[in-house]
């Protein structure tokens, strides 16, 4: 099988879910030599994209996104064992770093996220969930950061998306930063209204979201 | 104008009105309301309901729910008197710990965070081996005996005491997809969802058995009507086809339990308007969905078969809304109702969120009394 061939079957694998494929892909292009890199943009993270854009159309739904999400983080660590210095060679459209914020603990929402932005070429942080304000800045000034992501499932807990930019602010480096803000209670207006830089209503638009802030 | 007078001794609560029912008849009880509008039958004006305000509850008392267990009455006056001050037509003690139950199987279960709901974690890790073997007793038992579950029992029986049928008791409890999610953590069943793992369906029959149990004891306790949510199997999280293998029959199966003897509402979150088609032959007496579903066309695909519920937006108007915006929100929904014959209990559409001012929650209310449907 050549290599165009071991693209088209790691991005199959990914959006039929195809575990055992996409390991057996990446067994095979090991054994060939391959550049893994290029497999990963050019296979596994375009089956990720597309399964993204179909979660987009409503065609594909959460739990797929979650299992192709573990199958990619098993691909990309099989990679990163395989190959020298794997995160510095993929060019990278920039790095975010993303929290589900303090007192908050849901993180589905947040991980599908970070897998479509990892996927779609960001370097991504996830921080996890329930994280202080505190850290979260301290993390963006930390990975040299150009988006921070918020994400809060609670009408109790969006208020800390407000604490997070009045304390960029207060260290004077909000201009540093692009916030963008999401979860099951927050509207666009919400987003205004603390001043973040973007909201988006679910993981596919968070991709195009971040692709906009950092052009 | 309404108040609520409750006396000394927490006994007894009186409803007085200067408003007589628009056909100037005797005034519906708030209860009265719900069950006639349920039933598609004449009401003084259309049902007002403030949808799960019990993280608004203990946020305006700055306590957590470990001191609000700990009250003699379990946090029966407070909940009654903070309602009370809202106008709603219902009062919904039990909700703080909608999830809690799970404690007695293992779950961790956090109170103590000021002015926050509660948190709740897995209760098993392996479906291969750790999913409950129960009998029936056993499993009656088990709940009855779990801290959560006597002072859920105990909120209620002192709510009822003091509302008497003035008010609908209500309770949530979450349904069985969502509580199977709580058993083994969302995360990982949405995952184990995705792998199609056979022992799934395994796990959401053990939690209809749960959720039919606790909401036999919190009936028998003095509920009068439960909302049942299944924020799970929404539509930003499910399949339709996970829905109608995961979620329907489990569904029907509950309230099969029930045997059409308690009556229940479902809530959804999110993107629920597509599962109306399923929910309307559920046998529930409304369907609660979020404001970004579409009324007017949720009430015509309910064909009355069911009422709506619904559907102010919790942040952008009960939490930074304005009573004037509120009003205007809920004229809006209240003309659909009228529209359609009835068929809506007006409601914040998932939560009345913590700091919100109560006056959108009274605007919300004066908006239904001023109605004609």
């Amino acid at each position: 099988m050549n290599f165009e061939e071991l693209c088209i079957q790691a991005k199959e694998a990914m959006i039929d879910l195809d575990e055992d494929l996409a390991y057996e892909t990446l067994d095979t292009a090991i054994e060939n030599g391959e550049n893994l890199t290029l497999l990963l943009t050019q296979g596994y993270s375009a089956g990720m994209q597309e399964l993204g854009d179909l979660f987009a159309e409503e065609e594909v739904f959460l739990p797929d996104l979650m299992y192709a999400s573990e199958i990619m983080e098993t691909v990309s660590e099989r990679m990163e064992k395989n190959m020298e210095n794997a995160a510095a060679s993929i060019d990278e459209k920039g790095t975010v770093v993303f929290a589900t914020v303090e007192g908050d603990v849901h993180d589905i929402g947040k991980g599908i996220c970070c897998a479509l932005l990892k996927a779609n070429g960001f370097k991504v942080y996830d921080l996890g969930k329930d994280v202080s304000a505190a850290t979260i800045v301290e993390k963006a000034e930390e990975y040299n950061a150009n988006i921070i992501g918020l994400s809060a499932l609670l009408t109790t807990t969006m208020m800390v998306q407000n604490d997070v930019i009045r304390l960029l602010e207060e260290k004077g480096i909000r201009e540093k930063y692009k916030v963008m803000v999401g979860g099951a209670p927050v509207t666009a207006s919400w987003a205004k209204q603390i001043g973040a830089d973007g909201y988006s209503g679910d993981a596919s638009e968070c991709v195009k979201l971040a692709s906009t802030l950092i052009a | 104008m309404k108040l609520w007078n409750l006396s000394e001794n927490k006994k007894e609560v009186t409803y007085y009105t200067e408003k007589q029912g628009n056909k100037g008849e005797r005034k519906m009880t708030a209860k009265e309301r719900l069950f006639a509008a349920f039933a598609f039958e004449p009401v003084d004006r259309a049902p007002a309901y403030v949808l799960d305000g019990n993280a608004w509850v203990i946020n305006e008392e700055g306590i957590n729910y470990t001191q609000q267990f700990a009250l003699p009455d379990a946090g029966a006056e407070m909940i009654t008197r903070r309602y009370a001050e809202l106008g709603s037509d219902v009062v919904y003690p039990g909700s703080s710990c909608w999830l809690a139950w799970a404690n007695a199987f293992g779950s961790e279960v956090n109170t103590e965070k000021v002015g926050r709901t509660i948190e709740v974690g897995p209760a098993i890790s392996n479906l291969e081996t750790d999913i409950p073997e129960m009998t029936d007793e056993e499993l009656r038992e088990t709940l009855a005996d779990n801290f959560y579950v006597k002072t859920m029992m105990k909120q209620i029986r002192g709510v009822k005491d003091l509302v008497g049928e003035e008010k609908a008791v209500v309770v949530a409890i979450c349904g069985p997809f969502t509580a199977a999610g709580t058993m083994l953590g969302t995360g990982e069943f949405m995952l184990q969802i995705g792998k199609r793992n056979k022992l799934v369906p395994k796990l959401i029959a053990f939690t209809t058995r749960v959720i039919t149990t606790l909401t036999k004891l919190y009936y028998e306790s003095g509920a009068d009507l439960f909302l049942i949510c299944e924020p799970t199997s929404s539509g930003d999280m499910i399949s339709p086809r996970t829905f109608k293998q995961m979620v329907s029959p489990y569904f029907k199966q509950f309230m099969a339990n029930l045997e059409g003897q308690i009556p229940v509402m479902l809530h959804i979150c999110g993107k629920a308007g597509k599962r109306v088609d399923e929910v309307k032959e559920f046998g529930v007496k409304a369907f609660s969905v979020d404001s970004m579903v579409d009324m007017e066309e949720m009430l015509a695909k309910a064909e009355k078969k069911m009422c709506m519920m619904g559907s102010l937006s919790p942040s952008a108007q009960m939490l930074q809304g304005t009573p004037e915006s509120v009003m205007e929100e809920s004229r809006r929904l209240l003309e659909l109702a009228k529209k359609n014959g009835g068929g809506l209990l007006l409601s914040s559409g998932c939560d009345f969120p913590a700091g919100s001012p109560a006056e959108n929650a009274r605007a919300m209310v004066k908006a239904a009394e001023e109605s004609e449907y």
